[in-house]
């Protein structure tokens, strides 16, 4: 049995923005306590960010906005579903924030007066505050690796492990060689991203999607099966972006003085975010394709734009225009809804947290995407990376030993061994996440109703089938690749069992209940929480009321 | 329908399947095809590296490729059998590259930078002993020395007396850097107290009658593993009574060594994730001599300086076929760039998949 053990006090899962931070901030209240990050990809440039960002999506500078007005902003933004505990502590702490990272040589723009550049992206308040920083990713990495933490690259957690009710491991496997990995640790935190490989992006390529697509909803299937819950996986997120391409612009051009349009040229936004819905509405009575408009602002502007849109989140951006022959000065820039993706960090879908990035489960924390924290962004990632670490600091003082569950990790061997077997199998891997990913697309997007999602429920037994008895698998990244198709295939469960318990619409697009197309407030204004049954197939769903909320500040639009 | 479709182009004149991309790349789409050249060596030295960097005309890259190994390429300049050149592509069409011969030329005109050793940076304070001061055994303390460890050497007693001027260049080198060479009769100190080490390694299954009986396995090993050189707990030999013909095998053999004392040391299983690189392809390759073209005497080592210049040696190396590189495996990128930025040649291009363009 070829297992690799090893002990740490506190296992990071994921190494992307959330679980930097978390790794840096726990290392500096604690330095003696030990600390191990897995990561699936390369740490130097994984996760969202990739290389660079162009804003921290939330950022409350003192005399211009504060987390009051960020509550409003948001539980208008989220249609009343969402706790307002963590969203505020978040908005708190994320001045803090911001001046650490600029300390860290992170470069926020300031004009001349010294104020930083904000711009509207919410319905209200200009939180959303602009960075030029295309480095982002590895100013992080260095700060990590100067705080001496053991980073295993290319190590997927595929299974946390407990001691009773509480957290004792995790179960990994190294994505090139197959081979699994044992840790001990007295504190989990979950920092694996969201779900960016739902159903098919309009290119058709697998991995041309908006997110970054090593996340692959691990850490949501990892959370259910210890027991955590999952929150607003009915919200099937979508936004519309560069068609074909799927990748960001929408804050960095309208903010900076860009036109969306409809098809009849009427303008849908300029100079803020803030119409999203009305984005999608536009979409959904036929009045797209939107597009963007720049060739009214003066060069200067433009340039700028271009620098940044080439420089930061996606640099290839430019190789994608000028292949297309678009040049901003002359042409539209041509949006298309993206595919979906099921995120606690640009939707609202995610193991339930509280302001503590506790998900409720004795030394377990969960923090940025993986996480929901509502609409939360680069921000929430980073402050809760810090909580979840200055939490599971004090959590592992208190604990001595833990055991981990050799009975378990033998039946993750033997289901992994049993996979690896390639006898009597005949269907290519890439074309199964193909037909899964489809299939999801088919079924579980908005407009739904409860006849589409049994269906896909029916789909997902067959799928459960042959991705045990008939999926062929070549080498390890082939196994870890049928590891993550598994987890699509669990999270589209957990988005329709939530979806089918939803009993109304909500969120325009993202929730569409073709057989109740109403919102019901009286009902309804409330979570719908996904947990595991007693058995692998069984998911349970229950309800739970909105936490701090005030009435009087939400407006409903319609 | 192709669903996975996707182009990252790769400049084979300038690529040095250095591998760099591959470790970087956040998908895991990239692997390294590794040349045949590379293959073959026992120590996995990327020929086709540093004679890449010869023909576009950066000897002094192409050096920083080979200061891995530091003053043992003295002793694998002169004396390696030259594995590489048997297997090269370019054998069947006009006579194999002449490796060994640059290889030769770099060692003998940038032999200063040589006598140095890249430290890692992370200090251990762990103490190994190393019996025997063979090839083999100057091997295992130039990596533990590499790897942050204090080093004891002990000469056996019918070492002692042998004369080798490269053995003797290597050892001066390491005790620039600290090591201490003793006597096997030093393994008792002079106290008459044995000395303790974080870990042993032994250059032949017959030093443990060296041991005295406190470390001494009952009954006494007649085999070391392959992969893991254990021998009993902390000691560990190098030699596995495998083949000797290429001498530089003893020198990989060290290195797995010292990769399991690190292992070891740090409480990590010692066969875990090994196998990617390990000799078995070596040795496979190795074996594929298949005898055509030319088996003309290389240039020895003295003279090789007078034989070879800059333009002779970039002429040479110009012929090499450039046959490893990085290449797309997985087909799941995701267009990101990391691998583009740190690739140190700019030899990759990464472009947007036909579905996407
Ligand atoms: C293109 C793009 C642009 C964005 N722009 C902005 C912006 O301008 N402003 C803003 O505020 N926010 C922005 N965001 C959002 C923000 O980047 C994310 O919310 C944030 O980075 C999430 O951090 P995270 O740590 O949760 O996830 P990530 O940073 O994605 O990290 C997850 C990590 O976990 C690893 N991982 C996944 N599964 C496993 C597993 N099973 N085992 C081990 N490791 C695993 C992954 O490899 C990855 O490294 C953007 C996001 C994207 C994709
Ligand atoms: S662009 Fe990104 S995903 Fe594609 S090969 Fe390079 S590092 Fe890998």
């Amino acid at each position: 049995m070829n297992i690799r053990r090893m002990q740490t006090d506190i296992l990071i899962i994921g190494g992307g923005s959330a679980g930097c931070m978390a790794a840096i901030r726990a290392k500096e209240i604690a330095p003696e306590i030990n600390i191990c990050i897995w990561e699936k990809a390369d740490f130097k440039y994984s996760g969202s960010i990739a290389r660079g960002m162009d804003a921290l999506n939330i950022v409350c500078i003192p005399n211009l906005s504060d987390p009051d007005l960020y509550l409003e902003a948001i539980q208008s933004g989220c249609k009343g579903v969402v706790d307002s505990d963590p969203s505020y502590v978040m908005a708190q702490r994320s001045y803090d924030l911001l001046k650490k990272l600029e300390k860290w040589g992170v470069r926020f723009i300031v004009d001349k007066k010294g104020n930083y550049r904000t711009l509207q992206y919410h319905v209200k308040g200009r939180f959303q505050t602009a960075m030029d920083e295309p480095d982002l990713k590895l100013i992080l990495a260095q700060k990590v690796l100067e705080k001496n933490v053991t980073i295993l690259n290319r190590i997927m957690g595929i299974s946390l492990l407990k001691d009773g009710d509480q957290i004792s491991g995790a179960v990994g496997m190294n994505t090139r060689t197959g081979e699994l990995i044992v840790s001990q640790a007295k504190t989990v935190i979950l920092c694996a991203g969201g779900q960016a490989r739902f159903n098919l992006p309009n290119s058709g390529y697998l991995y041309g999607t908006f997110d970054y697509p090593g996340n692959s909803g691990d850490g949501f299937i990892m959370g259910l099966d210890a027991g955590a819950k999952l929150t607003g996986m009915e919200y099937c997120s979508s936004v519309n972006l560069i068609k074909d391409a799927s990748m960001p612009l929408l804050a960095i051009t309208v903010t900076r003085g860009g036109r969306v349009m409809d098809c009849f040229e009427n303008v849908i936004m300029e100079g803020a975010v803030n119409r999203i819905d009305e984005m999608n509405k536009a979409v959904d009575e036929g009045r797209g394709p939107l597009r963007i408009s720049l060739k009214h602002l003066p060069e200067e502007t433009i340039s700028e734009i271009e620098h940044i849109l080439f420089t930061c989140e996606r640099p290839v951006q430019e190789r994608f225009f000028r292949n297309r022959h678009i040049d901003f000065r002359t042409h539209d820039i041509e949006l298309w809804p993206t595919e979906v993706q099921l995120c606690g960090g640009h939707g609202m879908s995610g193991i339930r947290v509280d302001e503590n990035a506790w998900t409720g489960i004795y030394g377990l924390y969960a923090a940025g995407d993986v996480a929901c924290v509502p609409k939360q962004h680069l921000t929430g990632a980073f402050v809760f990376g810090e909580i979840a670490a200055e939490n599971a600091v004090k959590v592992t003082k208190n604990i001595n030993d833990v055991c981990v569950d050799e009975k378990k990790i033998l039946s993750i061997l033997n289901k992994k061994e049993s996979r690896e077997n390639n006898l009597d199998k005949n269907i290519d891997i890439k074309e199964f996440e193909y037909k899964v990913r489809r299939i999801i697309g088919d079924y579980i997007p908005s407009p739904k109703n409860e006849y589409k999602l049994h269906r896909w429920l029916e789909w997902s037994k067959v799928f459960k089938n042959d991705l045990e008895m008939k999926v062929k698998i070549e080498d390890g990244h082939d196994l870890a690749r049928l590891y993550e198709i598994e987890h699509i295939i669990r999270c589209a469960d957990c988005s329709a069992v939530a979806a089918i318990t939803r009993k109304e619409s909500r969120w325009g697009d993202a929730h569409f209940r073709s057989d109740y197309p109403e919102t019901d407030n009286q009902n309804w204004q409330k979570h719908v929480l996904v947990l595991q049954g007693d058995k692998y197939e069984n998911l349970d769903t229950t309800t739970a009321p909105v936490s701090g909320l005030n009435q009087k500040e939400i407006f409903h639009e319609n | 329908m192709r669903i996975d479709d996707s182009s990252i182009r790769v400049d084979r004149d300038t690529c040095i399947a250095c591998g760099i991309c591959v470790e970087r790349c956040i998908m895991d789409n990239l692997r390294l095809s590794v040349a045949p050249c590379r293959q073959a060596c026992p120590i996995n030295m990327n020929c086709q590296g540093y004679i890449r960097l010869i023909a576009l005309g950066q000897e002094d890259m192409a050096i920083q490729q080979l200061l891995p190994f530091g003053p043992l390429l003295n002793f694998i300049a002169e004396k390696c059998t030259a594995p590489c050149e048997k297997v090269c592509v370019r054998k069947q069409k006009d006579g194999a590259l002449h490796i060994l011969e640059l290889k030769r030329y770099l060692v003998k005109k940038y032999r200063d930078q040589l006598n140095t050793i890249n430290v890692s940076e992370k200090k251990s304070n762990k103490t190994i002993g190393i019996i025997g001061t063979g090839i083999s055994g100057l091997a295992c303390g130039f990596k533990a020395i590499q790897s942050g460890h204090s080093v004891f050497f002990f000469t056996r007693s019918f070492d002692a007396g042998k004369k080798d001027n490269i053995l003797d260049m290597i050892r001066k080198v390491l005790e620039n850097f600290k090591a201490v060479f003793l006597n096997d009769k030093d393994l008792v100190d002079s106290s008459g107290q044995v000395r303790k080490f974080d870990a042993l390694v032994l250059s032949s299954l017959e030093d443990q009658q060296l041991l005295g009986s406190e470390f001494k396995p009952v009954p006494e090993n007649t085999h070391v593993d392959k992969i893991s050189h254990q021998l009993h707990e902390n000691i560990f030999c190098s030699d596995t009574g495998a083949s000797k013909n290429n001498p530089v095998f003893e020198i990989a053999r060290a290195f797995e060594t010292i990769e399991s004392v690190n292992r070891f040391l740090n409480n990590e299983p010692l066969d875990w994730g090994r196998g990617f690189y390990t000799q078995e392809g070596a040795v496979k390759a190795y074996k594929t001599d298949f005898r055509v073209g030319n088996d003309e005497p290389r240039i020895p080592m003295e003279n090789v300086l007078g034989k070879m210049d800059a333009d002779t040696a970039k002429k040479q190396a110009s012929r090499c076929f450039s046959c490893g590189r990085a290449f797309e495996k997985n087909q799941t990128c995701w267009y990101c760039l990391p691998c583009e930025l740190e690739c140190p040649q700019k030899a990759l291009y990464v472009d947007i998949p036909y579905l996407v363009k």
